[in-house]
Protein backbone atom coordinates (compact mmCIF):
# COMPACT_ATOMS: atom_id res chain seq x y z
CA UNK A 1 0.00 0.00 0.00
CA UNK A 2 0.98 3.58 -0.80
CA UNK A 3 0.28 4.79 2.68
CA UNK A 4 2.70 1.86 4.06
CA UNK A 5 5.38 3.53 1.74
CA UNK A 6 5.09 7.18 3.41
CA UNK A 7 4.81 5.71 7.13
CA UNK A 8 7.80 4.01 6.40
CA UNK A 9 9.78 7.04 4.88
CA UNK A 10 8.88 9.29 7.70
CA UNK A 11 9.75 6.62 10.56
CA UNK A 12 13.51 6.20 9.05
CA UNK A 13 13.70 9.83 8.36
CA UNK A 14 12.72 10.63 11.98
CA UNK A 15 15.09 7.85 12.85
CA UNK A 16 18.04 8.79 10.81
CA UNK A 17 17.43 12.69 11.96
CA UNK A 18 17.16 11.84 15.82
CA UNK A 19 20.20 9.48 15.73
CA UNK A 20 22.43 12.50 13.86
CA UNK A 21 21.37 14.46 17.16
CA UNK A 22 21.96 11.89 19.89
CA UNK A 23 25.14 13.78 21.15
CA UNK A 24 22.28 16.33 22.53
CA UNK A 25 20.20 14.18 24.33
CA UNK A 26 20.96 10.73 24.72
CA UNK A 27 17.44 10.36 26.72
CA UNK A 28 15.36 12.51 23.85
CA UNK A 29 17.40 10.26 21.31
CA UNK A 30 16.43 6.93 22.97
CA UNK A 31 12.81 7.55 23.50
CA UNK A 32 12.75 8.99 19.89
CA UNK A 33 14.30 5.96 18.28
CA UNK A 34 12.48 3.97 20.20
CA UNK A 35 9.09 5.41 19.43
CA UNK A 36 9.77 5.44 15.70
CA UNK A 37 10.98 1.89 15.69
CA UNK A 38 7.40 0.70 17.38
CA UNK A 39 6.16 3.00 14.61
CA UNK A 40 8.20 1.26 11.93
CA UNK A 41 7.24 -2.12 12.99
CA UNK A 42 3.42 -1.41 12.90
CA UNK A 43 3.31 -0.20 9.93
CA UNK A 44 5.54 -3.06 8.00
CA UNK A 45 3.39 -5.82 10.66
CA UNK A 46 0.07 -4.05 10.93
CA UNK A 47 -1.10 -7.65 12.75
CA UNK A 48 1.21 -7.07 15.71
CA UNK A 49 -0.46 -3.78 17.01
CA UNK A 50 -3.86 -5.76 15.97
CA UNK A 51 -2.90 -9.12 18.25
CA UNK A 52 -1.77 -6.43 20.96
CA UNK A 53 -5.08 -4.14 20.63
CA UNK A 54 -6.94 -7.47 21.18
CA UNK A 55 -4.96 -8.66 24.05
CA UNK A 56 -5.71 -5.72 25.74
CA UNK A 57 -9.39 -5.70 24.90
CA UNK A 58 -9.06 -2.80 21.80
CA UNK A 59 -11.29 -3.79 18.87
CA UNK A 60 -8.32 -2.14 16.21
CA UNK A 61 -5.26 -1.80 16.04
CA UNK A 62 -5.31 1.88 15.01
CA UNK A 63 -7.09 2.33 18.24
CA UNK A 64 -4.42 1.14 20.62
CA UNK A 65 -2.05 3.62 18.68
CA UNK A 66 -4.56 6.65 19.36
CA UNK A 67 -4.84 5.47 22.82
CA UNK A 68 -1.25 5.55 23.48
CA UNK A 69 -0.35 8.80 20.89
CA UNK A 70 -2.79 10.73 23.25
CA UNK A 71 -1.39 9.49 26.28
CA UNK A 72 2.16 10.64 25.87
CA UNK A 73 1.16 13.94 23.88
CA UNK A 74 -0.58 14.83 27.81
CA UNK A 75 2.52 13.66 29.23
CA UNK A 76 4.71 15.87 27.04
CA UNK A 77 2.18 18.59 26.86
CA UNK A 78 2.62 18.96 30.71
CA UNK A 79 6.54 18.45 31.19
CA UNK A 80 6.65 21.52 28.57
CA UNK A 81 4.25 23.58 30.05
CA UNK A 82 6.20 22.72 33.78
CA UNK A 83 9.75 23.66 31.81
CA UNK A 84 8.50 26.67 30.53
CA UNK A 85 6.89 28.25 33.60
CA UNK A 86 10.13 27.23 35.16
CA UNK A 87 12.07 29.05 32.68
CA UNK A 88 9.32 31.94 32.86
CA UNK A 89 10.37 32.43 36.04
CA UNK A 90 14.08 31.99 36.01
CA UNK A 91 14.23 34.72 33.40
CA UNK A 92 12.27 36.84 35.78
CA UNK A 93 14.68 36.67 38.57
CA UNK A 94 17.66 37.52 36.24
CA UNK A 95 16.20 40.61 34.72
CA UNK A 96 14.67 41.51 38.29
CA UNK A 97 18.44 41.86 39.09
CA UNK A 98 19.79 43.79 36.24
CA UNK A 99 16.74 46.55 36.50
CA UNK A 100 18.26 46.51 40.56
CA UNK A 101 21.64 47.40 39.74
CA UNK A 102 20.91 50.12 37.00
CA UNK A 103 17.84 51.84 38.89
CA UNK A 104 18.64 55.33 39.42
CA UNK A 105 17.34 57.29 42.75
CA UNK A 106 16.02 60.74 42.61
CA UNK A 107 19.65 62.43 43.21
CA UNK A 108 20.24 61.46 39.35
CA UNK A 109 17.31 62.94 37.71
CA UNK A 110 16.84 64.94 34.91
CA UNK A 111 15.67 69.07 36.12
CA UNK B 1 4.76 59.07 63.84
CA UNK B 2 6.53 57.68 61.34
CA UNK B 3 8.31 59.85 58.34
CA UNK B 4 6.70 60.39 55.28
CA UNK B 5 10.54 59.38 53.68
CA UNK B 6 10.14 56.02 55.70
CA UNK B 7 7.19 55.24 53.95
CA UNK B 8 7.53 53.86 50.03
CA UNK B 9 5.18 54.10 47.32
CA UNK B 10 5.61 51.43 44.91
CA UNK B 11 4.20 52.28 41.67
CA UNK B 12 3.96 50.06 38.89
CA UNK B 13 3.83 51.25 35.34
CA UNK B 14 3.11 50.05 32.41
CA UNK B 15 2.64 52.42 29.19
CA UNK B 16 0.90 55.10 31.34
CA UNK B 17 3.10 57.94 29.22
CA UNK B 18 -0.85 59.63 29.10
CA UNK B 19 -1.20 60.49 32.55
CA UNK B 20 1.56 59.65 34.82
CA UNK B 21 2.89 63.22 34.54
CA UNK B 22 -0.25 64.39 36.19
CA UNK B 23 -0.01 61.50 39.19
CA UNK B 24 3.77 61.78 40.02
CA UNK B 25 3.05 65.77 40.37
CA UNK B 26 0.99 64.58 43.16
CA UNK B 27 2.90 61.83 44.49
CA UNK B 28 6.05 63.77 44.72
CA UNK B 29 4.83 66.59 46.71
CA UNK B 30 3.65 64.37 49.27
CA UNK B 31 6.75 63.62 50.91
CA UNK B 32 6.54 60.12 50.64
CA UNK B 33 9.75 58.24 48.75
CA UNK B 34 8.02 57.20 45.22
CA UNK B 35 9.69 53.88 43.39
CA UNK B 36 8.38 53.85 40.18
CA UNK B 37 9.15 50.28 38.05
CA UNK B 38 8.69 51.30 34.70
CA UNK B 39 7.28 47.44 33.48
CA UNK B 40 8.98 47.62 29.71
CA UNK B 41 7.06 50.39 28.48
CA UNK B 42 6.88 50.93 24.97
CA UNK B 43 5.66 54.62 25.18
CA UNK B 44 7.32 57.85 27.02
CA UNK B 45 6.66 56.80 30.13
CA UNK B 46 10.42 56.20 31.31
CA UNK B 47 11.66 59.75 30.04
CA UNK B 48 8.14 61.34 31.59
CA UNK B 49 9.50 59.59 35.00
CA UNK B 50 13.00 60.44 34.91
CA UNK B 51 11.86 63.90 35.30
CA UNK B 52 10.29 63.35 38.32
CA UNK B 53 12.36 62.99 41.72
CA UNK B 54 11.90 59.50 42.17
CA UNK B 55 13.64 56.10 42.27
CA UNK B 56 13.32 54.71 39.06
CA UNK B 57 13.50 50.59 37.94
CA UNK B 58 13.28 49.99 34.51
CA UNK B 59 12.44 46.15 33.78
CA UNK B 60 13.93 45.33 30.64
CA UNK B 61 10.90 44.02 28.84
CA UNK B 62 7.28 43.54 29.93
CA UNK B 63 7.11 41.00 32.70
CA UNK B 64 3.76 42.60 34.05
CA UNK B 65 2.31 43.83 37.24
CA UNK B 66 3.19 40.72 39.43
CA UNK B 67 6.72 41.34 38.54
CA UNK B 68 7.24 44.58 38.80
CA UNK B 69 5.74 44.68 42.46
CA UNK B 70 8.38 42.56 43.75
CA UNK B 71 11.04 44.08 42.24
CA UNK B 72 9.63 47.93 43.64
CA UNK B 73 9.33 45.43 47.12
CA UNK B 74 13.24 44.62 46.81
CA UNK B 75 14.34 47.68 45.61
CA UNK B 76 12.53 49.57 48.90
CA UNK B 77 13.76 47.05 51.39
CA UNK B 78 17.06 47.63 50.19
CA UNK B 79 16.78 51.54 50.81
CA UNK B 80 15.65 50.81 53.89
CA UNK B 81 12.00 51.82 53.51
CA UNK B 82 10.13 51.41 56.84
CA UNK B 83 6.75 50.43 54.92
CA UNK B 84 5.51 49.72 51.33
CA UNK B 85 2.14 50.87 49.34
CA UNK B 86 1.30 49.17 46.48
CA UNK B 87 0.01 51.96 44.81
CA UNK B 88 -1.46 52.28 40.90
CA UNK B 89 0.18 54.59 38.00
CA UNK B 90 -3.49 55.22 36.98
CA UNK B 91 -4.83 57.16 39.29
CA UNK B 92 -7.32 54.90 40.92
CA UNK B 93 -6.08 55.38 44.24
CA UNK B 94 -6.27 58.33 46.58
CA UNK B 95 -2.96 59.59 48.92
CA UNK B 96 -5.47 60.19 51.46
CA UNK B 97 -6.28 56.47 52.55
CA UNK B 98 -2.78 55.97 53.23
CA UNK B 99 -2.91 57.13 57.01
CA UNK B 100 -6.10 54.61 57.16
CA UNK B 101 -3.55 52.07 55.52
CA UNK B 102 -1.15 52.29 57.72
CA UNK B 103 -2.69 52.81 61.15
CA UNK B 104 -2.87 48.88 61.78
CA UNK B 105 0.85 48.10 60.78
CA UNK B 106 2.05 51.28 63.24
CA UNK B 107 -1.01 50.93 66.07
CA UNK B 108 -1.57 47.17 65.64
CA UNK B 109 1.34 45.10 64.83
CA UNK B 110 -0.15 44.00 61.58
CA UNK B 111 2.34 42.86 58.65
CA UNK B 112 0.10 43.43 55.79
CA UNK B 113 -2.52 45.87 55.34
CA UNK B 114 -5.32 45.49 52.09
CA UNK B 115 -7.09 48.04 50.96
CA UNK B 116 -10.83 46.85 49.76
CA UNK B 117 -13.05 48.87 48.29
CA UNK B 118 -16.24 47.17 50.06
CA UNK B 119 -15.36 48.73 53.31
CA UNK B 120 -14.72 52.23 51.62
CA UNK B 121 -15.90 53.35 48.26
CA UNK B 122 -15.89 52.77 44.61
CA UNK B 123 -16.60 55.15 42.14
CA UNK B 124 -17.77 54.71 38.86
CA UNK B 125 -17.62 50.75 39.80
CA UNK B 126 -19.76 48.83 36.93
CA UNK B 127 -22.03 46.27 38.86
CA UNK B 128 -21.08 43.34 36.98
CA UNK B 129 -16.80 43.97 38.06
CA UNK B 130 -18.10 44.70 41.59
CA UNK B 131 -20.04 41.56 41.57
CA UNK B 132 -17.30 39.62 39.64
CA UNK B 133 -14.48 40.74 42.44
CA UNK B 134 -17.14 39.84 44.95
CA UNK B 135 -17.41 36.29 43.40
CA UNK B 136 -13.25 36.01 43.49
CA UNK B 137 -12.85 37.72 47.07
CA UNK B 138 -15.30 34.38 47.86
CA UNK B 139 -13.48 32.12 46.39
CA UNK B 140 -9.89 33.22 47.70
CA UNK B 141 -11.40 33.28 51.32
CA UNK B 142 -12.18 29.62 50.66
CA UNK B 143 -8.80 28.97 49.48
CA UNK B 144 -6.18 30.62 51.23
CA UNK B 145 -8.19 30.63 54.85
CA UNK B 146 -7.12 34.62 54.57
CA UNK B 147 -10.51 36.49 54.88
CA UNK B 148 -10.63 39.22 53.22
CA UNK B 149 -13.77 41.59 51.25
CA UNK B 150 -11.99 42.36 48.98
CA UNK B 151 -9.55 40.19 46.94
CA UNK B 152 -8.70 42.62 43.92
CA UNK B 153 -7.49 45.46 45.30
CA UNK B 154 -4.19 47.24 44.45
CA UNK B 155 -3.29 49.45 47.12
CA UNK B 156 -1.90 47.42 49.95
CA UNK B 157 0.76 47.88 52.32
CA UNK B 158 3.85 45.67 53.72
CA UNK B 159 6.06 45.94 56.60
CA UNK B 160 10.02 44.90 56.61
CA UNK B 161 8.81 41.82 57.49
CA UNK B 162 6.42 41.12 55.06
CA UNK B 163 8.10 42.42 52.17
CA UNK B 164 10.62 40.18 52.70
CA UNK B 165 9.31 36.62 52.89
CA UNK B 166 6.27 36.99 50.45
CA UNK B 167 6.81 35.95 47.18
CA UNK B 168 5.26 36.90 43.77
CA UNK B 169 5.48 33.88 41.07
CA UNK B 170 2.72 35.17 39.00
CA UNK B 171 3.88 37.89 36.97
CA UNK B 172 0.69 38.68 35.34
CA UNK B 173 -2.34 39.90 37.02
CA UNK B 174 -2.99 36.69 39.35
CA UNK B 175 -0.75 38.12 41.92
CA UNK B 176 -3.15 39.45 43.78
CA UNK B 177 -4.34 36.01 44.80
CA UNK B 178 -0.71 35.08 45.05
CA UNK B 179 -0.29 37.81 47.37
CA UNK B 180 -3.14 36.61 49.79
CA UNK B 181 -1.63 32.82 49.45
CA UNK B 182 1.53 33.90 50.79
CA UNK B 183 0.29 36.24 53.81
CA UNK B 184 -1.68 32.92 54.79
CA UNK B 185 1.21 30.47 53.71
CA UNK B 186 3.70 33.13 56.03
CA UNK B 187 1.11 33.38 59.17
CA UNK B 188 1.74 37.15 58.33
CA UNK B 189 -1.08 39.16 60.58
CA UNK B 190 -3.00 41.16 58.36
CA UNK B 191 -6.26 43.27 58.30
CA UNK B 192 -8.29 45.15 55.82
CA UNK B 193 -8.36 49.01 55.69
CA UNK B 194 -11.74 51.33 53.80
CA UNK B 195 -10.48 52.68 50.54
CA UNK B 196 -11.55 54.36 47.50
CA UNK B 197 -11.05 53.39 44.10
CA UNK B 198 -11.64 55.91 41.25
CA UNK B 199 -12.76 54.51 38.14
CA UNK B 200 -11.89 56.74 35.79
CA UNK B 201 -12.69 57.01 32.05
CA UNK B 202 -8.80 56.45 31.96
CA UNK B 203 -8.70 54.04 34.40
CA UNK B 204 -10.80 51.66 32.86
CA UNK B 205 -9.48 51.94 29.67
CA UNK B 206 -5.60 50.69 30.83
CA UNK B 207 -7.26 48.86 33.65
CA UNK B 208 -7.87 44.87 33.24
CA UNK B 209 -10.83 43.98 30.91
CA UNK B 210 -13.61 42.09 32.60
CA UNK B 211 -11.74 39.25 30.50
CA UNK B 212 -8.90 39.71 32.27
CA UNK B 213 -10.27 38.17 35.39
CA UNK B 214 -10.66 34.96 33.78
CA UNK B 215 -7.49 35.09 33.02
CA UNK B 216 -6.37 35.84 36.58
CA UNK B 217 -8.27 32.62 37.33
CA UNK B 218 -6.53 30.48 34.76
CA UNK B 219 -3.00 31.72 35.87
CA UNK B 220 -4.01 30.97 39.25
CA UNK B 221 -5.45 27.36 38.95
CA UNK B 222 -1.97 26.89 36.77
CA UNK B 223 0.27 28.10 39.24
CA UNK B 224 3.58 26.52 40.29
Amino acid sequence: MIIQIFLIAAFVGILLYAYRKRKESLIVFLAIATLALAGLIATVFPDITIAMARAVGIGRGTDLVFYLFTIISIIIFFRYFLKFRKMEQQITILARKIALQEAKDPSQYDH
Amino acid sequence: MLPRSNIALVVPAYNEGEKIAEILTELTTSGYTIIVVDDGSKDDTAEVIARYPVHLIRHPFNMGQGAAIQTGLAYALGIGAEIMITFDADGQHCLEDIDTLIAPIINDGKDVVFGSRFLGRAENMSWLRGWFIRGMSWLSRNMSQVVLTDANCGIRAFNRKAARVIRITQNRMAHTLDIIEEVGAHKLAYAEAPVTIKYTDYSLRKGQKMGGAFAIFFDWMFRI
